[in-house]
């Protein structure tokens, strides 16, 4: 069985998309209702809290178990088991995900454990069958590595996170002398870093390279640099929950540290194979990318200069927007707007008719308004937090509910096109004119 | 995704590519520049050494390396794994073989006696198509088609297809 059984039905994958697409409106719109709450938000139920869980739960995860589920069966050639578990995920997780957030909005532990319930099984059964996709693979040995790490990351980020709803309601935490604030702190470093960041630094190591038609990071060295990586998680992990203040810090700082120098490594190797890579433009998608390599590398300078208090008193919240908003977000939405119509076409051209154009499957227009409202509103809600004010913040965050109004459009109008009319396999050719056919055609007389 | 082949059918193949690329690159740099406009004069020096190189290029692609894939590969590998990927890659290059074979017979009247706007937006517009359709060709065979190749054909055998290939080539 290759590739082309491989893939799954399209609403499948696009389930995911469409509703990560839809949760991405839902959180700007989120953080623009609860803007004035954000400057200096370092957890705690209310909007903002609502608005955090829409971008990782709703966005960066939603489309991480699209694109697993897709991108992993084509790339290891390994087919699912099944596809029953994959549509129990999608009924279990993207409501789910929807009654979280009413939850944490309203602060009604019982609404919230409502949604998280789901969510956990969805994410559970999503490791199982990712896990037993891994375990059959061949090849691809490094990104492999970093997908087992994001799924040792979720299990540790949903074990806290279900400890962190239960305190909601129970205060259960306080009970055993547990720091809830180190709790929260662990889980966000293993949601960021750990889960969405080792899939997408595992992603990029298979996506980058075959966009820009490059040669695969060298062997051992993007080793070397996924064992720097996922020891600077452990030990951010580790020292987070220490209860020891300033110990703590120093060894966050010191996790973080080696986390920049493995980030910076893994920058320069995808820099690499884009400068040596056959196709060279790359459109619109990957200036995005660019951009969030570059903030991966800022949150990573930012993180230890918050703990060290030398960002002022919004350094870790501003930390997590440069991490969130400027990396991960960015980086997926980038990639993610190349994807869909990859997979589309692949989809478009198994049922037959002459294979359609991506440009006749993608609208740019949509994703240039996407791009221009994402810059914006990512830097309204930057200015907002060194600001400390709330205004920047919702008008950035008002902007962005544009620029996802857009990226909705873009997915929509990508799975409209793909059931369109194109011609039949064996019609002739589109037309492709000839001497003379084109209005205002010349003569030899006219050749220059 | 790239790798390094082992095969040495399964490496040409891929160098094919890289010519194909590398050309398609600087088709696009040069459209690009030139614009869909009047023509141009063909004695300007970058679109005067793409003109001769698509023609060399684009009838290498359709001439030999189509036509290789299609009738010693794509039966191997449907026997093999799958017939899916196989058709998949046969409609693309059905796609793509009319619009190659157009642009390079413009481009070798070109080189001869010059465009005339007719004829030269006709060039600019196919070359949009087919950088799009054979990039997108070149990416999906790079990521599946050759390193599942390498798995498909027996060693034993790569020297025999390397032997047809070439001799495909020289005609």
């Amino acid at each position: 069985m290759g590739a082309q059984l491989r893939l799954l039905p399209p609403s499948l994958p696009f389930r995911f998309f469409a509703a990560a697409a839809v949760y991405h409106v839902v959180l700007w719109a989120l953080l623009a209702l609860g803007a004035d709450e954000v400057p200096g938000f370092v957890g705690g139920p209310g909007l903002p809290l609502a608005a955090l869980h829409a971008l990782t739960l709703g966005v960066l995860a939603m489309t991480a178990i699209g694109a697993t589920l897709q991108i992993l069966t084509v790339a290891t050639g390994q087919a699912l088991r099944a596809l029953w578990p994959c549509h129990l995920v999608s009924w279990l997780y993207i409501p789910g995900v929807g009654v979280l957030l009413v939850g944490l909005a309203i602060n009604d532990h019982l609404v919230s454990a409502a949604g998280l319930l789901p969510v956990l099984a969805a994410l559970g059964l999503f490791g199982a069958i990712t896990a037993d996709l891994l375990r059959r693979a061949k090849g691809l040995r490094v990104p492999i590595l970093y997908i087992w790490t994001a799924l040792a990351a979720l299990a540790g980020l949903a074990l806290l996170g279900f400890l962190l709803v239960a305190d909601l309601g129970h205060g259960i935490l306080a009970g055993w002398g547990v720091d809830r604030s180190a709790i929260g702190l662990a889980h966000m470093i293993l949601a960021v870093y750990g889960f969405m960041g080792m899939l997408a630094l595992g992603y990029s190591q298979i996506l980058v390279p075959m966009f820009a038609l490059a040669q695969a990071p060298a062997f051992p060295r993007n080793l070397h640099i996924h064992v720097a990586l996922a020891a600077a998680l452990i030990l951010a992990v580790v020292w987070a929950l220490v209860p020891l203040e300033g110990l703590s810090t120093g060894g966050l700082i010191v996790a973080a540290g080696i986390g920049l120098v493995g980030a910076a490594a893994h920058v320069a190797q995808m820099v690499t194979a884009l400068r040596t890579g056959m196709r060279k433009r790359l459109g619109l998608s990957f200036v995005l990318v660019r951009v969030s390599w570059g903030a991966l590398v800022a949150s990573l300078v930012a993180g230890p200069l918050a703990l060290m208090g030398l960002l002022g008193g919004q350094g870790v919240t501003l930390w997590g927007a440069i991490a969130l908003l400027g990396w991960l977000l960015t980086f997926l939405l980038g990639v993610l707007q190349r994807i869909i119509p990859f997979l589309v076409a692949m989809n478009a051209s198994k049922v037959g008719g002459v294979p359609p154009r991506l440009s006749e499957l993608a609208p740019d227009m949509p994703l240039l308004y996407h791009a221009a409202c994402h810059a914006a509103a990512v830097v309204l809600v930057l200015v907002g937090l060194v600001a400390d004010q709330g205004w920047p913040v919702r008008i950035g965050a008002s902007i962005g509910v544009c620029g996802g109004l857009a990226y909705l459009w873009f997915a929509i109008a990508v799975y409209r096109r793909m059931h369109g009319p194109r011609p039949e396999r064996g019609a002739p050719p589109p037309a492709t004119g000839g001497p003379g056919v084109e209005a205002g055609g010349e003569t030899s007389n006219g050749k220059r | 995704m790239m790798t390094a082949f082992s095969l040495r059918i399964v490496q040409t193949l891929h160098e094919d590519h890289m010519a194909t690329m590398a050309l398609l690159e600087r088709l696009e740099g040069t459209l690009r520049r030139l614009g869909s406009g009047p023509a141009p004069a063909t004695d300007d020096p970058d679109l005067s050494r793409v003109l001769t190189d698509a023609v060399a290029v684009l009838e290498e692609e359709i001439g030999h390396h189509y036509q290789f894939e299609e009738d010693h590969l794509f039966p191997r590998f449907a026997e093999a794994i799958d017939a899916g990927i196989p058709n998949m890659l046969r409609d693309e290059h059905s796609a793509i073989r009319p619009v190659a074979r157009r642009m390079a017979d413009l481009a070798r009247g070109a080189r001869a006696g010059g465009f005339s706007d007719a004829e030269w937006g006709e060039f600019v517009r196919l070359g949009g198509e087919l950088i799009e359709r054979e990039v997108f060709h070149i990416q999906k065979e790079e990521m599946g088609f050759l390193p599942a190749l390498e798995q498909v054909i027996d060693p034993d055998d790569d020297g025999d297809l390397s032997m047809a290939y070439a001799e495909l080539k020289g005609g």
